[in-house]
């Protein structure tokens, strides 16, 4: 830091912005992740283990993260579209339309939970239909993926849409110029492009998935090994004053989580490298 | 190939970008489209190249109607004024891509793209920078790469928008020379846009001179200089000084100048406006026998490199008076600021008076 003092760092207040941050990130994000760790931590090796592999834990982690990821992968495709039709077409209501995408931001996710349940439900407008072709939507883990597309799809449109925006249609004249039919344009210029902010879009569509619990349950049903998510059996275990198991599932939860994104990551900083843009 | 263009008119909402064009361009030939910005330059360009559709009128090329075709069944190359380079391939595939998207029938083989991309890359004389990804370069060396790229599909036409806009002056200079070298070597018939006249001057066979949507002139860098078609176009070539006056009996009046002979298509009584360039006044000391000088005072000499520019002032003209002489002439005659002097036309171009100022 002196080094960086002496030499005359063009950008000034090193050592109080680095002291901030470290000191909020601390307080909201570290220690508490390290309470619940120390929670856990009370538990044995052996009863730790049995805790977050009981069946009913495997099962929502089936369901936790089967569920965050496919749904994350289809807001990933329809937020891309989404996103591609509000930039470049032009169309009556698009304002509108392109305020609605923020609409489940800013609802409280017990208030989609309960829209979807009252929608899905067998007595519900798509429910009802649903359940003469035979497809039952609430109770199951269908009603889970349906309630995280839900919350996921403004973190796909938000990400992808201001990179589309920058995006030069020079490019894509250039590639038709040279003879590239559309797809090949899409697939060799646009995509491309466009990847890092979709896979940006579909992992915080992922986390948010994850994480999710106000819109999952009221449409879930919450059967045990059936339609349970993770975050339902953390609570049920707090609701026992099971805090030891309650922290270790949690643990397990943050554990494979950090996982996920870190490799997201890495995968996405050694394709940039592999690029030469890294 | 010919480049034939019939009747085109574009319009965007109100504006009028193109009135009724008609232009023909040989086989080979290297046209400069030249006009100030919002004259319809680019839009003709795009629609040669078929990014952009006319509301009316018809395209051939070498005889052949393609208003209806995709620009990439044109068989053209196209550069962008800021190059539009694929900013995640590498240099190589960048010139690569019009190779790999062909339909697996004609594509080349993996070892011929090789070849003809690091031919394409000596051509211009970048093939140290193959494994570079765009970001990495200058902006002279881009516009090289999108240049390569362009001639990797073998196009009949190349096409080129404002190709050195966003470079700077030096590098420009170095590439529109090396761009005409380019041309003399590879003969592909060239149609570049700009809106500067030195450039097009400097590069060009022939130049389409436009204004508002419509060809003012089209002819030699020689012709349009010497001959201007309109006030338009020689205004819009470099610097004139404008004189007011009127026909009487087949002779130019002004109030400069008096009365001279004078070749117009102005009609009897006609009121017309005389255009001198800087360097068509001479600049004396005294007027001798003749009594159609203007005399003037020299306000301010400037240097310029080769040439020297004097602003004079007249009684009775509106705003200074420009003359050029060569360096040498000012040194032998060695003019002062201040001094009294005269000034005559060696060459006037006279047209009608009420057309539009530029």
């Amino acid at each position: 830091m002196a080094i960086l003092l002496r030499r005359g760092n063009p950008l000034p207040g090193f050592v109080p912005a680095t002291s901030l941050t470290l000191i909020y990130l601390s307080l909201l994000v570290l220690i508490p992740l390290a309470a619940v760790v120390l929670r856990a931590a009370g538990l044995s090796g052996a009863e730790f283990w049995r805790v977050i592999t009981s069946p009913e834990a495997m099962a929502s982690y089936r369901l936790t993260f089967g569920a965050a990821f496919t749904a994350a992968a289809l807001n990933a495709v329809f937020g891309f579209i989404v996103a591609w039709v509000l930039v470049r077409y032009s169309f009556p209501l698009r304002r509108v339309l392109d305020a609605l995408i923020d609409l489940p931001f800013a609802l409280p996710t017990a208030v989609a939970g309960i829209a979807l349940a009252a929608l899905y439900g067998s007595n519900g407008w798509f429910g009802k239909s649903l359940a003469m072709l035979g497809i039952q939507v609430a109770y199951t883990p269908v009603g889970v993926f349906i309630a995280l597309i839900f919350v996921g799809l403004p973190f796909v449109v938000r990400t992808v849409q201001p990179v589309i925006q920058e995006l030069e249609t020079e490019q894509e004249e250039a590639a038709g110029s040279l003879g590239g039919t559309r797809w090949q344009v899409f697939r060799r210029v646009i995509l491309p492009a466009l990847w890092p902010a979709v896979v940006t879009g579909f992992t915080l569509a992922l986390a948010r998935g994850i994480g999710e619990y106000g819109s999952v349950i009221f449409i879930a049903g919450n059967v045990p090994g059936v339609s349970q998510i993770t975050p339902f059996v953390i609570f049920t275990r707090l609701e026992e004053f099971d805090y030891p198991a309650a922290s270790a599932i949690a643990v397990t939860l943050l554990a494979i989580s950090l996982l996920l994104l870190l490799t997201i990551n890495g995968l996405q900083q050694w394709r940039a490298r592999r690029e030469g843009r890294g | 190939m010919s480049i034939q263009i019939s009747n085109v008119s574009r319009a965007f909402g109100n504006h009028r970008a193109l009135a009724d064009i008609n232009l023909r361009i040989e086989p080979g030939e290297l046209v400069a489209l030249l006009g100030p910005s919002g004259c319809g330059k680019t839009t003709l360009l795009r629609i040669i190249a078929g990014l952009e559709q006319p509301d009316q009128g018809t395209l051939e090329l070498e005889g052949q109607d393609v208003v209806s075709r995709h620009v990439r069944d044109r068989g053209i190359g196209f550069v962008f004024q800021h190059y539009a380079l694929f900013r995640h391939m590498s240099v190589f595939e960048n010139v690569a891509f019009g190779l790999r998207v062909r339909p697996r029938r004609t594509r080349p083989i993996e070892t011929e793209i090789q070849r003809r991309v690091h031919e394409l890359l000596e051509l211009v004389q970048l093939d140290w920078l193959a494994d570079r990804y765009p970001p990495q370069l200058s902006g002279g060396q881009r516009q090289r790469i999108a240049l390569a790229r362009a001639l990797a599909v073998e196009p009949r036409v190349l096409l080129l928008d404002e190709p050195f806009g966003a470079l700077d002056a030096n590098v420009r200079r170095d590439l529109r020379r090396w761009l005409v070298r380019l041309h003399d070597e590879l003969h592909v018939t060239s149609v570049f846009v700009t809106h500067d006249q030195e450039e097009a001057m400097e590069v060009a066979d022939r130049i389409v001179v436009m204004n508002q949507g419509r060809i003012e002139q089209y002819g030699t860098p020689d012709e349009v200089y010497e001959t201007p078609a309109t006030a338009f176009v020689s205004r819009f070539l470099g610097d004139v000084n404008l004189f007011h006056g009127r026909i009487e009996q087949g002779q130019l009046h002004t109030a400069a100048f008096g009365a001279r002979a004078t070749a117009t298509p102005a009609g009897e009584g006609a009121s017309v406006q005389a255009h001198v360039r800087p360097h068509e006044l001479r600049l004396r000391r005294d007027a001798g026998p003749n009594t159609d000088l203007l005399p003037v005072r020299i306000r301010r000499i400037r240097p310029l490199g080769a040439d020297v520019r004097i602003e004079l002032d007249a009684e009775g003209e509106t705003g200074p008076i420009q003359v050029v002489l060569p360096r040498h002439e000012y040194r032998q005659q060695a003019f002062s600021e201040g001094e009294q002097a005269y000034v005559e036309p060696t060459q006037l171009h006279v047209f009608d008076g009420d057309q539009k100022r530029a």
